[in-house]
């Protein structure tokens, strides 16, 4: 299809943002705010063209394309090369940042208020990064997109988020950099160990691939470890997990979303393709600590979200208990718990997105978000609490939501995985059925906390309340206590959860072929 | 008959799916404005239990008369790797008569519902509440294999959730749906673990590719391939944990206190937890699963155990209870516990008719009590009531029978106790029928002390109101359902629920004129403390249901489990991530910290080495050299030393 091209797809966004910072465009908020949400809807439906014209029994990369400057390739004399494409489980992560950020474009319309000009232009920078990150074929140009992620997201969080966000916001920066540092230095010393080994310089991931007969084991493993870390921050695994999750809650809804939905996606892709698609050997013999890195993720954050008394907070651990059953999944080396993974990872980004809708809606009307300050807002926003419920099922992991097809398939591919010893396998799935338990009952809480009870007061439709300088004023809720646009967001959310966990095979057929290739890769 | 039966059988997936479809044309109904119709709404839910019922008399019918005995539909639905789910209807003696109480009572519920709540303003969702749990139990109950009874039956636990919720303003409903959800979320574990188990080992040993995952049909031969292939600790581990998922659902000792919470639920929600939910999700699971538990002595020796735990404690616990819905509540798990123990010891026939049996008259009990309640103005404490049996007549005979069949004297009743004595005294068992015993003559004991403090006596001040018809008719046709089962014992019962291997027996007339002995003993007594001022009784009333009394005490507060779950909850777990959320801030967070901080130090002191002085610069760079030769010269002198 010549109307399908990979280049237009993942820069667009970033041509778009350029469109609206340019002089010519009118400095007027709702044209630029229609204009970035129409550009988002239209995105989306453009990336959907590539799934239906996606052929899922192709074992290789579809849609493969080469950024070239007058028929030159970028990086020649390194050999580097501009190149995307696009295989299974790329496609599918593709789909999920479109949807997210077309949700999020949506969502904004009632969050944001000042610089409406900057902050649109960013959003877009921002999903240029990530789908560059998903398409890329060679480590530099993953690399170049990977860092590019940092600067949308230091201005998203720090103009528009909370009064310290700017400090959350450098944090973050800082914590990322340092560690994709770190993974940097694993991506060059594996390039040039590929250049002494073969003779050619190359960056392309496939052509890189460390066995065994060639490294010693340890330093696969030193390399392996210094790409894991980068990963590590991003998704985030526990214990690095202080920035993000500070960023996390005192960003704005929108960029909250995007950060708890896209980011764990980047980093576990990251991990399937360079520590799973390149060390086939050492990943084999560390996949023991992934999965109880996932195990920690579901138990510990599921602790301190039951400690937590701010709803955004609960929020941001939940979205690590989601993560960690993706990373138990993706450490049992088994097809189902591979798919499983893949899965649950889209899943969690929607279902964690649409918590921090809830929040940020709730945040938006009551200005707080300590539980002890919120109770019986059913009464006001029922409309909130209906669409807010699907959601939350999904979290716990309720049948036909998709929620309960991701965790059974990730904690039967536990089971069934073929590590020794079986009394480890079994002991960890044990544990994280606890997890599932501690994971209903914090998102319970929260929901318990929030909407039920007596309503307070102060959250009455039309009560009278006082501003900081004690005058009066009358605070009118929208009708039923949402908008138009918050509606929007929370069903589509709804729907795709729903969706997906009455036809699970919709989404698992996209990259079964793909995930097959790696599996197979890794038993040689 | 036979044709239109099997008919019927084979479009068993439209059975599934019509429930779910009332439920979308009750959401289309109400979101109407000036259109939305309560009767309509009412019909269409009765509609589709009276579909419910003919289908369930059609399968009953299929599996007496015809050649095969099950008839099964499945639909491949989640496919993936080792992994291929199939949702499917098995139609088989059990499940058809499972199917027919469930959809009986679910019908007369749903009558008894409309003249509950028919002047509420969220009418519209209760029914629509009551028709997804429909669609989940009918799944579960029509379910042909392991894996989509799991996924039934934590969707049922959902729509409870939300059916008890119904008055979420009021928060000790919306705190109950709360508990009930997550002490069931740790059966919903346990199941799911358990099952995840077994579907490892009918992945390893089968390598069939049509072959429906756990399927029911098949789980006699999984089960016997399974104990001849593990050990017996793994064959044990597995085997228990859907008994704890059971024991969840059956509000079994130490998960029981969801039950007495829940009655904070609307009557009609309450009958559905103490009378149908047992039924349909723990006591079917466990007799589906029965094939398993029988292959290990561990097991069954634990069912024993737990229901023994649970038959004595909470009977005893619900003779001093004075609300009358917690009353039924212990008595549920007090009687489920009755209902293990007898699987327990084999009894599988008796414990299934004991379970139904149990299930209607619960029901009925229920919703008469909901009846007196409503009556007096949501009055649930039964120390105000008295001598309501000259202003309701009727209702004081219906509970009358109901208690009567409840504690073993009449009709279906009568039939399950004497199965469960039979089954006891002829396993030579000489303990376990002194302890059966022992609860048959607890429970007649609460049973009539309700009825002898709520309709004999003085009659209290409260005023009457008066309940609508709708709320009173199903009440007689529970009566009748269960003299009816009184008499299908022998002919449908028994010949559609029963374990090959296990022989059916029944009690001699003797045995019968014991237990009816004991029974009466125990009406007496109650009858002698309530009603009639006799001094001897008189004295004992004093001296042991006392308030100081320590027997007593330990019965009205349920053996103190709550305080301790309570202790337990907020001491330690709660401690426990108070504890890693100190951790997480102070030192997670503090290692990143100080790092940062470590790194400002440094860079502030090395910028005071920028002056603006050329000679400190030269000085600085005179240094440096001379330290790297140092370094160089060292280093060279080092190799010579040994010997480069």
């Amino acid at each position: 299809m010549n109307i399908l091209s990979i280049l237009a797809l993942i820069f667009s966004p970033a041509i778009a943002a350029l469109l609206i910072l340019s002089p010519v465009f009118p400095n007027n908020e709702i044209k630029i705010r229609r204009f970035a949400k129409t550009f988002g809807i239209l995105h989306f439906i453009y990336s959907m063209l590539f799934l239906l014209f996606f052929n899922p029994t192709n074992f290789g990369w579809s849609y493969q394309k080469e950024l070239t400057f007058l028929n030159t390739s970028w990086l020649k004399t390194l050999g580097v090369t501009a190149t995307f494409g696009m295989d299974g489980i790329s496609l599918v992560f593709v789909l999920l940042t479109s949807f997210l950020i077309m949700i999020a474009l949506v969502a904004s319309k009632s969050m944001i208020r000042t610089k409406h000009r900057i902050y649109y232009s960013l959003v877009l920078v921002l999903e240029t990064a990530f789908l560059g990150v998903f398409c890329a074929k060679d480590i530099f140009l993953f690399l170049l997109f990977w860092e590019l992620q940092l600067i949308p997201i230091y201005f998203l969080v720090s103009q528009w988020g909370d009064k310290t966000s700017s400090y959350s916001a450098m944090k973050y920066v800082v914590y990322t950099f340092v560690a994709s540092m770190f993974m940097f230095l694993g991506m060059l010393v594996l390039y040039f160990y590929s250049f002494s080994i073969s003779g050619v310089l190359t960056g392309d991931i496939e052509s890189l691939s460390m066995s065994e007969s060639v490294f010693a084991l340890w330093f696969q493993a030193f390399i392996f470890f210094c790409l894991l870390l980068g990963f590590a921050v991003k998704i985030p695994i526990i214990p690095f997990h202080t920035a993000v999750a500070k960023a996390q809650v005192e960003a704005v809804t929108p960029v909250s979303m995007l950060m708890a939905g896209v980011l764990p996606v980047i980093g576990e892709y990251g991990i399937i393709r360079f520590n799973m698609g390149l060390f086939p050997e050492v990943f084999n013999y560390f996949a023991p600590i992934l999965i109880i890195f996932g195990v920690v993720n579901i138990i510990y954050g599921a602790c301190l979200a039951l400690a937590q008394t701010d709803i955004k907070k609960i929020t941001a651990y939940a979205g690590f208990v989601q993560t960690g059953f993706a990373l138990i999944g993706l450490g049992a080396l088994t097809e189902l718990g591979f798919n499983g993974a893949v899965f649950q990872l889209v899943i969690a980004g929607l279902i964690i997105s649409g918590l921090f809708m809830v929040t940020g809606v709730v945040y938006l009307r009551t200005k707080t978000r300590e539980v002890s300050a919120l109770g019986g807002l059913s009464q006001v926003m029922p409309i909130c609490m209906c669409l807010g419920f699907i959601i939350c099922f999904g979290a716990v992991g309720v049948p036909f939501t998709a929620g309960f097809i991701a965790k059974f398939m990730n904690l039967s591919g536990l089971i069934l995985s073929d590590i020794e010893p079986q009394k480890f396998i079994v002991s960890m799935a044990v544990v994280s059925a606890i997890g599932l338990v501690l994971n209903a009952c914090y998102i319970l809480y929260l929901f318990h906390k929030t909407f039920f009870g007596s309503v307070l007061s102060q959250f009455k439709a039309e009560s009278v309340q006082y501003d900081e300088d004690g005058n009066e004023i009358t605070v009118v809720y929208p009708k039923r206590g949402i908008t138009k646009s918050e509606i929007i967001v929370l069903s589509l959310l709804g729907i795709a959860i729903i969706l997906f966990g009455i036809f699970p095979n919709a989404l698992l057929d996209i990259f079964q072929v793909t995930s097959d290739v790696i599996l197979d890769f890794m038993k040689v | 008959m036979l044709e239109v039966s099997g008919f019927l059988i084979n479009s068993s997936f439209a059975m599934l799916l019509l429930p779910l479809w009332v439920a979308v044309m009750i959401i289309l109904n109400a979101a109407v404005p000036f259109v939305s119709s309560r009767k309509l709404t009412l019909n269409l839910s009765l509609g589709v239990s009276l579909i419910g019922i003919i289908f369930s008399v059609c399968a009953l019918y299929f599996c007496l008369f015809s050649q095969n005995a099950a008839a099964e539909n499945n639909l491949l639905w989640l496919n993936t790797g080792d992994l291929r789910v199939s949702l499917g209807t098995l139609v088989d003696g059990l499940s058809a008569v499972i199917m027919l109480f469930f959809s009986v009572i679910f019908f007369l519920v749903q009558v008894y519902s409309y003249g509950y709540v028919k002047e509420e303003k969220n009418f519209h969702r209760f029914f629509i509440f009551l028709n997804l749990l429909n669609f989940s139990l009918t799944g579960l109950i029509l379910s042909s294999n392991l894996v989509q009874t799991v996924i039934f039956w934590e969707l049922s636990g959902v729509f409870v959730y939300f059916l008890i919720n119904y008055w979420y303003t009021k928060k000790s409903a919306s705190d109950a749906a709360k508990k009930t959800y997550l002490i069931n979320k740790i059966g919903d574990a346990a199941l799911l673990l358990g099952v995840i188990g077994l579907i490892y080992f009918s992945v390893i040993f089968s390598s069939a590719e049509n072959m429906i995952l756990l399927s029911y049909s098949n789980l006699q031969f999984t089960a016997e391939t399974l104990y001849s292939m593990v050990s017996g600790k793994t064959f044990l581990i597995i085997a228990m944990l859907p008994v704890f998922g059971a024991m969840t659902k059956c509000a079994q000792f130490p998960f029981h206190s969801w039950v007495v919470d829940a009655t904070e639920a609307p009557a009609p929600v309450n009958a559905i937890l103490q009378g149908v939910i047992p039924v349909a999700t723990g006591g079917l699971l466990l007799m589906r699963l029965y094939p398993l538990f029988v292959l290990s002595t561990e097991v069954l020796a634990w069912l024993k155990i737990v229901g023994c735990i649970s038959a004595l404690v909470f009977a005893y616990v619900a003779m001093s209870q004075n609300n009358i819905k917690k009353i039924f509540a212990y008595s549920t798990a007090s009687q489920l516990g009755l209902f293990f123990v007898a699987l327990g010891i084999g009894a599988y026939t008796g414990a299934g008719y004991f379970l139904i049996s149990h299930g209607v008259l619960k029901v009925l009990l229920v919703l008469t009590a909901g009846v007196v309640v409503c009556s007096m103005d949501n009055e649930n404490d039964i120390k105000y009531w008295g001598g309501l049996r000259q202003s309701m007549p009727g209702v004081a005979l219906i509970f009358l029978l109901g208690s009567g069949a409840l504690s073993g004297l009449l009709f279906s009743g009568f039939c399950a106790n004497t199965l469960l004595l039979a089954n006891f005294y002829l396993q030579d068992n000489f303990i376990w029928t002194v302890v059966i015993l022992f609860v048959f003559f607890m429970s007649a004991y609460y049973l009539f002390r309700v009825y002898f403090l709520v309709f004999e006596g003085e009659k209290s001040k409260i005023e009457l109101k008066k309940v609508s018809n709708y709320m009173k008719c199903p009440l007689c046709f529970l009566v009748v359902i269960s003299i009816a089962m009184a008499f299908c014992y022998k002919k449908v019962f028994a010949s559609l629920v029963y374990f090959v291997s296990l022989e059916q027996v029944s009690l001699s007339d003797g045995g019968k004129v014991v237990m009816l002995f004991i029974l009466l003993c125990a009406v007496y007594i109650t009858f002698r403390l309530y009603m009639s001022p006799y001094s001897k009784f008189m004295l004992i009333k004093e001296r042991v249901l006392n308030k100081e009394n320590l027997l007593y005490k330990l019965s009205y507060n349920c053996f103190y489990i709550e305080e301790v779950n309570k202790f337990l909850l907020d001491k330690f777990l709660m401690k426990f991530c108070r504890f890693v959320d100190f951790i997480d801030k102070y030192i997670v967070n503090g290692v990143v910290v100080i790092l940062g901080l470590t790194t400002r130090v440094f860079s502030y002191l090395v910028s005071k080495l920028q002056n603006g002085n050329v000679q400190s610069y030269l000085a600085y760079s005179v240094f440096i050299l001379a330290a790297i030769m140092v370094v160089i010269v060292g280093i060279y002198l080092l190799g010579s030393l040994v010997g480069v």
